[in-house]
């Protein structure tokens, strides 16, 4: 035992390194801006610039209405599967996958095919619709997540009788689904929420093919110009991520706590 | 008489379950109109144009089109930076995994883990390229202390804009992948069969080779082909590291979408199918392979 | 002299004392139950037998051999898992075989053990299945089966059959049974179920808190069980708030005589126990001590009735056969409840 620990240690040590170097080293790099000093003049010229702060608003607001329409999309799909569809389950679940196997940039391509200016429905053709469709693109990306936190919160409570019960004391379906079942899974939803929040919120490919000012576009204009300004950026989005799975992880654990 | 009573009594509710669930189907509904309008539809009808020409008529001609050299290369250079990435986060990932599942390490390490492990497998992209940059870019931390002790890292001809540089890159994602997706798989590894293995008489050893590998391998294989579909799909942190240099399957993609590169967009329809179908290969492996461990682990 | 012996036997986990110098001698060919309940060291004991715990002190020796500090691999034991531990990668035939496969035995030696094992199971035309094809049932008879392949010195049974379902807990417990004596294999049994351990040892060894408080047959535990503990936990039994007198004992102001007068001086306060079996509505010439008492529930349950009867703060309850052509006694009649001064255990109040 103690010799496989030794291998074990050493193991993790080697792999701890891999990861934290690149984050001190970033770090370090990001407080050299002033010659001869270290300073956090990096990040202060980052939050001054009016462009970050367009496009980071930007990019929360689209964001939050991805979850909303996540929300609205899966929660009532993935309920109505388990409770009174279950042959269809194979079919969403397939659906659900998708996502991961059509790399984004593909489908994005597609959108501009079937969206662009010229078609039945030219999306594209307004600020507003390419916003709309912008934020539909975050739904698709982020569907495999939201599908299945909500999927594995809905079986760890026991929807038939929940819903049985509410229907004996008169209940219609949408008072059930919104009053009595979302508070039940409110912390499975709430993870899929983090989840998608973070892969909008940075996203690239969309907002740069779609051009959009969301963030990942102004984070790839900063990258090709500036030299201090990207590291500072990179420690600021790590530690975004962090403490989005951080809360995530606490929302999730907290759950199963109380069970 | 009290059998045939209650007889008609049930019929009444089973009359009340209509055949077709309006309310159900209702509920579904935006998920299936967005499905169709935003998943489906739009990526069926690009991978169906890779089937026709400029004139809409039925050809192969794009197919073969991706036989160009430069295709092939952006291709080819795709595979492996994604192959190399997925081995070695498979690698690496589930050594990792079982250091710290199966290797005796205090428990606490493992939440820390998996959290980070969280963190960094979504840290991808742009602040990633920004990052490895900063460290081991032209003028990166790293480099800059490698070459102060002596060790020339862009003399002996390493750069970050290329195969070893992108797959370095990518290892800070793929790695963390690969111990989320592996670990409930080394905990559905039961201690009572490796006491079975050592009580019929069998080494550490010829536990792992007899009993955990097989056990392990469909979730390890499975695991390495949805990192190789991650890495594959993979545009913006290629694009950031290395701009349009890099002729790799995406980046070539995402040049085409902006500017007609190819100078023929059915043939850009085309090399969107071709990616589809290495990621969605992969994928169905992954899903094949791992609902066979399922089976067995139920 | 002793086949397997267990001597000083402790285990410690930091300060928590989980076995405290356990002794055990068991004869070759012995069928030993540990009985006790969850958390009193039984299966610490047996994980120490099989190697997967180390003693913090004391010794174990199997046939003359010391193996208290040798590896599991080593000890030449075979072992059943409460959750059957079956290699989901091998087949039946697989899994049977995997131990002499490690041994290097060739092909055809393992192929006809097999064959044999699977037939002492009853699984011969289930060599090709995989275990998650099997039922709970099939899988412990394979487990069983692997466990003997390799002819162990010891078999050890940890729980095996908390798992299955009541029917075929008692089909299995009966064939492990008859499967123990044909081999002559000297078997340690755990398990939790005072039943399983009355009807299927040799010896028992009731534990609690890390110590042996009885060993002894199943007929020596149940009738004569030596704690108030070990009275307690097998079987049920009823219990009396008591004072000893002269002849006797006081309860509640009703006088009964007993032998069995144990070292207690007259006054002192004692608990008296009978188990259900022994009481009687009926008197008979042997049942020379009586209570009165009311009825105080009457539960038909089929073939016997149960009844509670109260006597002042103390209550007994106890099964009279079901009797066709008589109505059970009803809740509130006034009974006399006989048995006989010998049936009387007096346990440490």
């Amino acid at each position: 035992m103690k010799q496989s620990s030794l291998g074990a240690w050493i193991a993790f040590i080697l792999g701890a390194s891999y990861f934290l170097i690149p984050l001190l080293a970033t770090f370090e790099f990001s407080l050299r801006m002033l010659r001869g000093q270290y300073s956090f003049e990096a990040y202060r010229v980052v939050f001054e610039q009016t462009r970050f702060q367009e496009s980071f608003s930007y990019s929360l607001v689209l964001a939050l209405a991805t979850v909303v329409l996540g929300v609205l999309i899966v929660v009532p799909a993935a309920y109505f599967v388990q409770l009174r569809l279950p042959k269809l389950r194979p079919a969403v679940e397939f659906v659900t996958l998708l996502p991961l196997v059509i790399p984004a940039i593909v489908l994005v391509f597609g959108y501009l095919r079937m969206y662009n200016s010229s078609s039945i429905l030219p999306l594209t053709g307004s600020t507003l619709g390419t916003d709309l469709l912008l934020t539909l693109g975050y739904v698709a990306l982020a569907l495999p997540y939201m599908y299945r936190s909500v999927d594995t919160g809905l079986r760890a409570i026991d929807i038939r009788t929940l819903t049985e019960a509410a229907q004996s004391l008169g209940a219609n379906s949408a008072t059930i689904l919104f009053r009595v079942i979302l508070p039940n899974i409110r912390s499975a939803i709430l993870g899929g929420a983090f989840l998608t929040f973070a892969i909008a919120i940075g996203e690239f490919t969309f907002a740069s093919l779609l051009d959009r000012p969301a963030f990942g576009p102004y984070l790839q204009w900063i990258g090709s110009n500036k030299a201090y300004e990207p590291p500072a950026l990179a420690i600021m989005s790590f530690f975004i991520t962090w403490a989005v799975m951080g809360v995530m992880q606490m929302v999730v654990s907290g759950r199963r706590g109380t069970r | 008489m009290s059998s045939v009573s209650t007889l008609t009594a049930t019929q009444p509710i089973e009359m009340e379950r209509p055949k077709v669930d309006i309310v159900a189907w209702l509920g579904l509904m935006p998920f299936v109109l967005f499905s169709l309008f935003f998943l489906i539809i739009p990526t069926g009808l690009l991978l169906a144009g890779a089937f026709f020409d400029k004139d809409g008529a039925f050809t192969f001609a794009n197919i073969i089109g991706l036989s160009k050299p430069s295709i092939v290369a952006s291709y080819v250079l795709s595979l492996q930076i994604s192959a190399a990435s997925a081995l070695g986060g498979a690698l690496i990932g589930a050594v990792l995994a079982t250091s710290v599942v199966h290797g005796g390490l205090p428990t606490w390490l493992r939440p820390v883990l998996n959290t980070f492990c969280g963190v960094a497998s979504n840290f991808a992209g742009l602040p990633l390229a920004f990052a490895f940059i900063a460290t081991v870019g032209r003028l990166g931390v790293v480099t800059l202390l490698l070459k102060f002790v002596g060790l020339d890292l862009y003399g002996n001809g390493f750069t970050l804009f290329n195969f070893w540089g992108l797959t370095l890159t990518y290892l800070y994602f793929q790695i963390p992948l690969m111990v989320l997706i592996l670990t409930p798989a080394l905990d559905g590894l039961k201690k009572e069969w490796s006491e079975a293995s050592a009580i019929l008489g069998a080494s550490v050893w010829q536990h792992w080779y007899y009993v955990s590998l097989p056990i392990l391998w469909p979730s390890l294989l499975g695991s390495t082909l949805l990192l190789f579909a991650n890495a594959f799909g993979a545009v913006a942190t290629a694009t950031a590291l290395t701009g349009a240099s890099l002729n790799i399957a995406p980046i070539l993609l995402f040049a085409q979408i902006r500017g007609d590169v190819l100078h023929d967009p059915n043939l850009g329809y085309a090399l969107a199918l071709g990616m589809v179908l290495i990621t969605g290969l992969s994928n169905v492996g992954y899903i094949l392979l791992t609902s066979r461990t399922a089976r067995w682990l139920r | 002299m002793n086949f397997v012996t267990i001597s000083q036997l402790v285990k410690n986990y930091g300060t928590n004392k989980v076995v405290r110098g356990l002794d055990l001698g068991i004869r070759r060919g012995e069928f030993v139950s540990l009985l006790g309940p969850s958390g009193c060291g039984k299966t610490t004991v047996l994980r120490m037998v099989a190697g997967f715990e180390t003693a913090s002190s004391g010794t174990i020796t199997i046939d003359g051999e010391n193996v208290t500090s040798l590896t599991p691999a080593k000890r030449n034991v075979g072992m059943v898992f409460q959750a059957y531990a079956l290699f989901p990668n091998m087949t039946v035939t697989g899994n049977v075989g995997f131990g002499m496969k490690i041994a290097g035995r060739p092909a055809a030696e393992i192929k006809a053990r097999v064959a044999e094992m699977l037939d002492l199971v009853k699984l011969s035309n289930f060599g090709d299945r995989y275990p998650y094809q099997l039922s709970g049932g099939q899988q412990q008879r394979v487990a069983l089966a692997r466990a003997l392949a390799i002819k162990p010195r010891v078999l050890l049974l940890d729980e095996p059959l908390s798992a299955l379902d009541a029917k075929i807990r008692v089909s299995l417990r009966e064939e492990i049974r008859a499967m123990q004596r044909d081999l002559g294999i000297t078997t340690i049994f755990v398990t939790h179920d005072q039943e399983e351990a009355l009807s299927i040892s040799d010896r028992i060894v009731v534990m609690n808190a890390g110590n042996a408080e009885q060993v002894g047959t199943p007929f020596e535990i149940y009738n004569r069980p030596s704690t108030k503990f070990v009275a307690g936990f097998v079987g049920t039994l009823n219990q009396f708030k008591a004072v000893r007198t002269a002849g006797g004992y006081d309860i509640e102001g009703q006088l009964v005589s007993s032998d069995a007068a144990g070292q207690a001086a007259p006054g002192t306060k004692v608990t008296l126990a009978l188990r259900p079996e022994a009481m009687s509505l009926e008197a008979s010439p042997q049942r020379s001590n009586s209570l009165r008492g009311v009825i105080e529930e009457v539960s038909f349950l089929g073939s016997v009735v149960r009844i509670r009867v109260a006597f002042g703060s103390n209550k007994a309850s106890f099964d009279i056969f079901n009797n066709p052509n008589a109505a059970p006694p009803h809740r509130g009649a006034e009974v006399l409840l006989h048995f006989n001064p010998d049936d009387i255990l007096v346990l440490a109040a």
